[in-house]
C-alpha cells in the first residue's frame, strides 16, 4: 500500500492537489493527434506529476496540522523516504509554500507558509 | 487487492450486510445525451432503484476529477460519471476531456487505496434509456459488494 493510501486525510490531499496549477497545466494539454508513443510518455509524465502533487498536498497537510517539522518528523509521519522528501521540499521551498524557521538538531525546521 | 484492503473491504460487506446498507450513488449527466437517456428511461417507465441523485451539467467536460473525489469524500458510496458516445458531444470535444480527466482520477483513486469500482465512466445517448437504468442497477449491485463509503465519517 502507498504512504498516501495510509494517509488520513487522503481524499483532501487529492482534492487539493487536482485545484494545482501545475497539475491543471498537464491536464489541459492537448494529445490529440499525436504519436503513440509520445500519448505514452505523456501519459507517464502526467501520472508522475500527479502523485508528486499528491504527496506534496500531504506534506503541506501535514505541516499546518502539527506545525513546523524537521525532515526526520515529516518522514516519520508521511512514511515518505528521505530522498523524495528532499525533492518535494525543495519544490514546496521554491513555489513559496514552505519555509525555514529554525534549526533542530542539526535539521531545518520547515513551517507551512 | 492487497489483504489489508481485502479485509476492509469484507468488514464493509458485513457490516452493510448487518445494517441494511442502502448505497447512495451521484451521477453527473450531460444535458444532451445521458441526462436526456434518463428522462427517456422515465417517460419509458423503465425502473431502476431511486438510490441514484442525478446532477445535470451542460457537458461531460464540465466534470472536473475534484467534483467526484468531493463527493467521495462528503458520503457518495459510488459516483457515475456520463456523457454522449464520444464523437457526439454537442460541444465537439468535451466528452474526450471528460474521459482524459477520468482517466487522472483513476490513477489518484489507485494510489489513494480506494476501490475503482466506486467510480465509473459510461457514455449514454437520449436514445438508451434501458443503458442508464441498467447502469444504474449494476452501479447499486457493485456498491452493495463493496460495501459503504469508507470516508464517510472522517
Amino acid at each position: 500500500m502507498s504512504e498516501l493510501a495510509k494517509y488520513p486525510r487522503k481524499l483532501d490531499a487529492a482534492v487539493e492537489a487536482f485545484k494545482s496549477e501545475r497539475l491543471r497545466w498537464i491536464m489541459g494539454l492537448s494529445v490529440m493527434g499525436a504519436k503513440a508513443s509520445e500519448t505514452e510518455r505523456y501519459n507517464q509524465i502526467a501520472q508522475d506529476i500527479l502523485i508528486d502533487e499528491m504527496r506534496r498536498e500531504m506534506l503541506l497537510f501535514e505541516l499546518r496540522k502539527r506545525g513546523p517539522l524537521t525532515m526526520k518528523e515529516l518522514s516519520e509521519s508521511t512514511g515518505l523516504d528521505r530522498k523524495q522528501l528532499l525533492d518535494h521540499m525543495l519544490a514546496l521551498r521554491k513555489r513559496g509554500a514552505v519555509t525555514e524557521v529554525g534549526e533542530k538538531e542539526n535539521e531545518y525546521v520547515y513551517k507551512a507558509v | 487487492m492487497n489483504e489489508a484492503e481485502s479485509a476492509t473491504s469484507t468488514e464493509n460487506a458485513e457490516k452493510a450486510l448487518g445494517a441494511g446498507f442502502d448505497p447512495r450513488i451521484l451521477v453527473f449527466t450531460c444535458n444532451w445525451c445521458s441526462y436526456a437517456g434518463a428522462d427517456l428511461a422515465g417517460t419509458s417507465r423503465l425502473q431502476y432503484p431511486p438510490n441514484a441523485r442525478i446532477i445535470r451539467t451542460m457537458c461531460s467536460g464540465r466534470i472536473e476529477p475534484t467534483f467526484v473525489l468531493e463527493a467521495l469524500r462528503d458520503g457518495a458510496d459510488g459516483v457515475i460519471v456520463t456523457g454522449c458516445h464520444p464523437g457526439d458531444c454537442h460541444y465537439v470535444k468535451g466528452n474526450f476531456r471528460a474521459e482524459k480527466r477520468f482517466n487522472f482520477l483513476k490513477t489518484a483513486l489507485k494510489q489513494l487505496g480506494v476501490e475503482e469500482d466506486r467510480v465509473r465512466l459510461a457514455w449514454i445517448s437520449a436514445g438508451e434509456g434501458e443503458k442508464f437504468s441498467l447502469l444504474i442497477k449494476d452501479m447499486i449491485d457493485k456498491v452493495r459488494e463493496l460495501g459503504p463509503n469508507p470516508f464517510k465519517s472522517t
